[in-house]
């Protein structure tokens, strides 16, 4: 199922949103669970390369390796981040699998976000933060929702505009049959 | 790079998630009600939902109050007259029980009246 | 948390004596006591150790990261008043028993943070494919980290562009240089004491906890 061109290029991916997370460390970040989602700029493109088994092997790489550079895999933080991304790569997929060519990346990470930070919202109510976060917590949805029409507006451009990409994209279609 | 008819309806639908999320977190917890438990020296404060014996300590001896299915109510008190245990349950607004040779003063509220009782008691 | 930054990345302390997966299943091994502690005290003296030998194994701790957690949980739970009412400040009442749960709360989740920080290490194998493509995705990891230093904000696409075409030319990707081995140091008597000491103050703190209470 997996050749060593597509295991290759899951790992490239997933090293490719290792290193944007690390980038994204450099903003600073209102509440914990809240990011810009930067990571998932390689994810969010990957739905234009990879075929369904390794698309989903892509985000297991990418939630472990982060887990595993950062040493939260003995965490609370692993799990959320598992749920999250799981969640919300699995709407992505069906978005661009259900309504392409009617939807472009901006409308893709907009729903993807959404669902991460719904998720990451309802655990950590229901695991850290208790009831009473109910009243606040749902208002990072709205940030989340910014985020998100930015990451998708970066996904957009850069798929338009990388050569790297057209490349990979170009490799690709060569070899699957 | 133009929008396409999903990212519009993705970005509505998000937006209206993202509303009733917060109109549902701004509705939670609105209506729960409490206790307050004055003693001598002491007030305590426990919400309804949530069942437990609380147990304090008057110039008598010990009082136990038991909070059990949203309501409140001394369960035993080493006073002579145990009239507290006859008040029974309480769990609306103004409600109130006491054990008066113990000294504990027992009222029950929700959220919203508490600022109605405020306004009138002060 | 904290990214590796090349040139400023820490040494890890604990690599020179203990095994990848000692540390690992070590740090699991805490994880059930660490849950059922509840005396604030002991648990706030365990969250030092385990910020201690954090830092010992080379992570860097962001402090205001985490008194910030521990403060919003608090927040949160103060929100709904249980316990003895310490003060009023303006519509919240501040009780005990919220004052308690929260930091409790806190202690408890970075504390677990704290442990997962010191047993877990990127040199941890998984086993497996999924071992050997994490292996691979570690190589180009550690690729782009030393490319990106030509990238530059103002033209963020245009730069990676180039970094990307540079490193992973498309039709070229497909043999990945061997993730530089690393060397895995082990000291049999350093691993009986780690063993012991870490599990002695964690497990011997749930012990304490009975006896005292």
């Amino acid at each position: 199922m997996f050749t060593e061109k597509k295991l290759n290029r899951i790992a490239l991916l997933g090293a490719f949103s290792m290193f944007l997370s690390t980038i994204e460390y450099l903003f600073p970040r209102p509440i914990p669970f809240m990011r810009l989602g930067l990571a998932n700029l390689p994810v969010i493109l990957a739905l234009e390369l990879l075929p369904a088994p390794s698309y989903f092997l892509l985000v297991l790489m990418k939630v472990l390796g982060q887990a595993l550079v950062n040493g939260t895999l003995a965490s609370y933080v692993f799990l959320f981040s598992l749920t999250g991304s799981f969640a919300s790569a699995l709407v992505m997929w069906l978005c661009y699998r259900g309504l392409r060519p009617r939807i472009t990346f901006i409308g893709i990470s907009v729903m993807g976000a959404l669902t991460s930070n719904m998720a990451q919202i309802v655990l950590s109510i229901t695991f850290i933060f208790g009831a009473s976060a109910w009243r606040i917590l749902p208002l990072f949805l709205g940030i989340g929702l910014v985020s998100g029409v930015f990451i998708g507006i970066f996904a957009q451009r850069f798929s338009d505009k990388s050569r790297w990409w057209a490349a990979m994209k170009k490799e690709a279609l060569h070899e699957s049959p | 790079m133009k929008l396409r008819i999903f990212d519009v309806i993705a970005l509505i639908f998000s937006l209206g998630v993202f509303l009733l999320f917060t109109i549902y977190g701004r509705s939670v917890n609105q209506d729960e009600g409490y206790v307050i438990i004055e003693t001598e020296d002491d007030q305590l404060i426990y919400p309804l939902s949530e069942d437990r014996d609380i147990r304090v300590e008057g110039p008598v001896g010990e009082s136990l109050i038991r909070i059990d299915h949203g309501t409140a109510r001394f369960e035993s008190s080493d006073c002579d007259d145990d009239l507290c245990v006859h008040m029974g349950e309480i769990h609306g607004a103004g409600e109130w029980a006491a054990c008066l040779p113990n000294r504990v003063f027992l009222y029950t509220g929700g959220n919203e009246d508490d600022r109605e009782v405020d306004a009138g008691v002060y | 948390m904290s990214p590796r930054k090349r040139g400023r990345r820490r040494t890890d302390h604990l690599a020179r004596y203990l095994a990848p997966p000692f540390r690992f299943w070590t740090g699991l091994a805490l994880i059930p006591a660490w849950f059922m502690i509840d005396l604030i005290v002991l648990k706030f003296l365990l969250v030092l150790l385990f910020a201690l030998t954090a830092g010992l194994a080379g992570k860097k701790i962001r402090y205001l990261y985490f008194f910030f957690l521990i403060g919003s949980i608090t927040f949160f739970h103060i929100l709904t008043p249980v316990g003895k009412i310490l003060a009023e400040i303006g519509p919240f009442r501040i009780t005990s028993g919220a004052l308690e749960t929260g930091v409790a709360k806190g202690l408890t989740l970075c504390g677990l943070v704290f442990l997962s920080l010191f047993s877990v290490t990127p040199a941890l194998k998984l086993p497996g494919r999924v071992g050997g493509l994490l292996a691979r995705m570690f190589y180009y990891f550690e690729e782009i980290l030393d490319g990106r230093k030509k990238i530059s904000a103002s033209n963020f696409i245009g730069s990676l562009d180039d970094v990307l075409l540079e490193l992973f030319p498309p039709g070229k990707l497909g043999e990945p240089g061997e993730a530089a081995a690393q060397e895995i140091r082990s000291n049999l008597a350093v691993s009986v004491l780690y063993l012991l000491f870490m599990g002695g103050a964690v497990w011997g703190s749930l012990l304490l906890q009975y006896l005292i209470v």
